[in-house]
């Protein structure tokens, strides 16, 4: 049986609360609130890149696994915030893991959903026995434009997975739908992504997440209520939460990897620190469905069964939960100093 | 050991010698030491931490043999902040071990030419690159870490620590030599910007220009010259550079080690010494001082302070010239410090403590890695 | 300073210094906040610098988080930061840092 053997989340200390970015901008933060269902958002120090928080949740995912990091033969960092466009990441967090050198590697990027792609790849190298685990890791210090409604939610985090036998939930199926649609893009050299407004919700993050999770169900002959929990990727609170009403799946099964709300929108990272938090609760015998989404565009849906030995491994590392309530407020001054949005 | 004894002196003052180069300050307090002695050297050593960062320049022995006109061996030492005093020992020991009667310690910086933040960068060099310069620690943020453990094992408050500038100031008041003229208050030194907690700008040395420069004689010669100041000892020890691989943050080793030697080798104790030219790179070196040095209990050294025995008219006066507080160029100090005291043995000092017989000199590397300590003695 | 952006000195420091981030947790001996940073900190100042007690040895490092969690006696933890940036161009140095527990 093959799966995650072990997983691993990190969030940085400092927030930002909606209602400062909306003051600074002369926004109504109540509007903003109601229509984003999102209250703060992590920010990462200045010390802190898609590097850093690699370490520490690839570190934590380890400790989960209980094996020697050099029986992992591949590692794949996605992000969206890679400190270079040339260098990889994932060398930098393979030496500090002590993986190397007997490993394969290399970045990825599909906007947020480079993490769950980096999953699948792990899937097939273990599966075809090319590698007896992989280490698959979201990441990202997403920026938002100032002024713009992505910078409510672009947040900063990592989750990463060890793939592999042992597991703690086994993958039992995956799906993936993609297509070229230009919802959401950044061109080399420029600081801050650029968006189709509207265009980001039906012909986009709707489209996919539908059709992957439809194609999830079809595959695997499984209902949304044979499911105890359900993660969508969360650009927002609303675009998950009206995800699962037009699936069918009911709301509660939504709530615990719905941490969007909390941390903000941490791209690469994001719905699988929402699977993060459903895996620090879960029990044995209980059913995951996750969809991610990644805009340019595409969605890669997974079917996982929790194992009995969640129970033991869980506590090896701190829970999301953990990471969550370590906070300290910053204000909109010290937020842009940190995020270098000052131009020097 | 053959005798010893300081010939002649000179110094530049210390200060932003915006005009003058590393050359010109080597000049002229080379050339006022040699007409001070009126014998020249048959040996010059160069004490100076970092003319190679500062100015480009390496190679010192021959540039300063060059400046002063004299076609002699001439070897650049260098041992952090403590070069000048290394560059002492060195002609001491060239003269101890007969090849030679007389020699010359010159020690000079010129540390201005570099913007502060460059020249922070390159004073860092004098701490252990590898382990502390590398996660950002500045010099100032090395004996930071020692004040706070100190502050917080012995009780000292922050006013307490200010009192050493506050006494150095007011020394070097009347100094001719030295960078700063001016009094300040405890409530100046706590109202000063931190430079890193717990230490205050002026709680720091300033960034200085200077040089200064001794000749010394064997007996035979130095009873030719106008009042020698015998050296009674010049003793030097080391401890780990980076300061967490020392036994205790808040003792230097190397000054306790350094020191027995010297009282041993002059066979004196510390009640015999009657002033100390100490280096007070930051006010808490002052203050370790006076317990490596023996003068207090470690942990006891702020009662010195407080009942006024370190000040003048005091039993042990430190720093009567106003300290490194009043000007350290890097290289120089060690041997201003021993201008200072051979002035005080002469009796023509601007502080003169009364019936001056015996002093002492204690010239730091790095945070206490390299320490000299040094006795002398007037020849009355 | 040149020796700041040398790539041969820095990946090999590196090699030693990524292995602290398994140590275990530690104790400040002693901290002090670095406010006048030299060249290339700047942007990081104001930051705690630490002596700390981990495992058989002392090490000297930074100290992440809010600066009034640093107290001498504090238990810290091990993580992983960037330690220098080398401007927009150059290679990026990564060490361990202490954060309180």
């Amino acid at each position: 049986m093959i799966g995650i053997a072990g997983y691993g989340s990190y969030v940085p200390r400092y927030r930002i609360k909606a209602e400062e970015i909306a003051r600074v901008w002369g926004q109504d933060p109540e509007n903003i609130k109601n229509s984003l269902v999102i209250e703060e958002k992590s920010v990462p120090d200045i010390d802190e890149d898609t590097i850093t928080m690699s370490v520490e949740s690839g570190k934590n995912a380890i400790a989960r696994a209980k094996i020697d990091p050099q029986a992992i033969g591949a590692l794949f960092v996605g992000s969206e915030s890679h400190p270079y466009v040339v260098k990889p990441s994932g060398t930098v967090v393979a030496e500090a893991l002590n993986i190397t050198p007997e490993l394969m590697l290399a970045d990825f990027e599909f906007a947020c959903k480079a993490g769950t792609a980096a999953i699948q790849c792990c899937l097939g190298l273990v599966k075809s026995g090319m590698v007896e685990y992989g280490l698959a890791i979201g990441s990202d210090t997403a920026q938002g434009k100032p002024g713009d409604a992505l910078e409510y939610t672009a947040a900063a985090g990592s989750a990463a997975f060890v793939i592999g036998k042992n597991p703690l939930a086994t993958i039992d199926e995956t799906y993936s739908y993609t297509t070229d649609t230009p919802d959401f893009w950044r061109r080399e050299g420029e600081s801050y992504p650029r968006h189709g407004a509207r265009f980001t919700g039906e012909p986009a993050y709707f489209r996919h997440v539908i059709a992957a999770t439809g194609g999830l169900l079809n595959k695997t002959g499984m209902e949304p209520k044979d499911f105890d929990y359900v993660v969508f990727h969360m650009p927002n609170g609303k675009f998950p939460l009206a995800a699962a009403k037009k699936l069918g799946f009911a709301k509660e099964k939504l709530m615990q990897g719905l941490i969007v709300k909390a941390i903000g929108n941490t791209y690469s990272a994001c719905s699988l620190l929402g699977l993060c938090s459903v895996l620090d609760v879960a029990k044995p015998g209980q059913r995951i469905l996750l969809t991610s989404f990644g805009s340019g565009a595409g969605s890669d849906s997974f079917a996982l069964t929790v194992k009995e030995c969640i129970e033991e491994k869980r506590g090896l590392a701190p829970l999301l939960q953990a990471y969550v309530e370590k906070k300290s407020y910053i204000d909109y001054a010290n937020y842009v100093r940190l995020r270098k949005k000052l131009k020097m | 050991m053959r005798k010893i004894a300081v010939v002649g002196i000179g110094q530049t003052k210390s200060g932003e010698h915006w005009g003058s180069s590393l050359r010109d300050l080597a000049k002229e307090a080379g050339k006022a030491a040699l007409q001070d002695a009126g014998l020249n050297p048959q040996a010059l050593f160069v004490g100076n931490m970092s003319a190679g960062r500062f100015a480009g320049q390496e190679h010192l022995g021959a540039l300063v043999a060059d400046t002063l006109g004299l076609r002699v061996p001439s070897t650049r030492v260098e041992g952090a902040c403590a070069s000048g005093a290394l560059a002492f020992r060195k002609a001491c020991l060239a003269i101890a071990s007969g090849r030679y009667d007389v020699a010359m310690a010159l020690g000079v910086e010129k540390m201005t030419d570099l913007p502060t933040e460059e020249a922070v960068t390159s004073l860092m060099a004098a701490g252990d690159q590898e382990q502390e310069a590398s996660v950002g620690l500045t010099f100032s943020g090395v004996f930071a870490l020692i004040a706070n453990l100190y502050m917080n094992r012995y009780k000292l408050s922050r006013e307490e620590l200010a009192l050493i500038p506050v006494k150095n100031h007011k020394n070097g008041v009347n100094n001719p030599y030295a960078q700063f003229n001016f009094e300040v208050t405890v409530d100046d030194v706590l109202k000063s910007p931190l430079i890193a907690d717990p230490l205050r700008l002026l709680d720091c040395s300033p960034i200085s220009d200077g040089s200064a420069a001794v000749v010394l004689a064997s007996e035979a010669f130095a009873r030719q010259c106008k009042d020698p100041v015998w050296v009674l000892a010049s003793e030097q020890a080391t401890d780990a550079l980076a300061l967490q691989n020392r036994k205790d943050l808040c003792t230097l080793g190397s000054v306790v080690q350094a020191s027995k030697e010297a009282y041993a080798r002059a066979g004196l104790a510390p009640k015999d010494i009657d002033l100390v030219e100490a280096h007070d790179c930051f006010s808490i070196a002052e203050l370790l001082a006076y317990e490596d040095l023996g003068f207090s209990e470690k942990g006891w050294g702020k009662e010195l302070l407080i009942s006024g025995e370190v000040c003048i008219g005091g039993s042990i006066p430190f720093n009567p010239s106003g300290g490194l507080k009043l000007g350290h160029p890097v290289g120089a100090t060690g041997i201003k410090q021993i201008n200072e005291v051979v002035k005080q043995l002469r009796g023509c000092a601007a502080n003169q403590i009364r019936g001056a017989r015996t002093g002492m000199t204690q010239n730091l590397g790095g945070s206490g890695a390299t320490a000299v300590v040094s006795i002398f003695r007037g020849d009355a | 300073m040149p020796h700041r952006s040398s790539v041969p000195l820095k990946w090999r420091q590196s090699r030693r210094n990524y292995q602290k981030i398994h140590a275990g947790t530690g104790t400040i001996l002693s901290f002090t906040i670095i406010r006048t940073a030299p060249a290339g900190f700047g942007s990081c100042a104001p930051y705690a610098v630490a002596v700390i007690a981990v495992g058989n040895e002392n090490v000297t490092a930074q100290v992440v988080g809010p600066l009034e969690k640093v107290r001498i006696g504090a238990e810290v933890m091990p993580v992983f930061r960037k330690m220098f940036e080398n401007g927009a161009s150059g290679v990026i140095e990564y060490a361990t840092k202490f954060e309180v527990l």
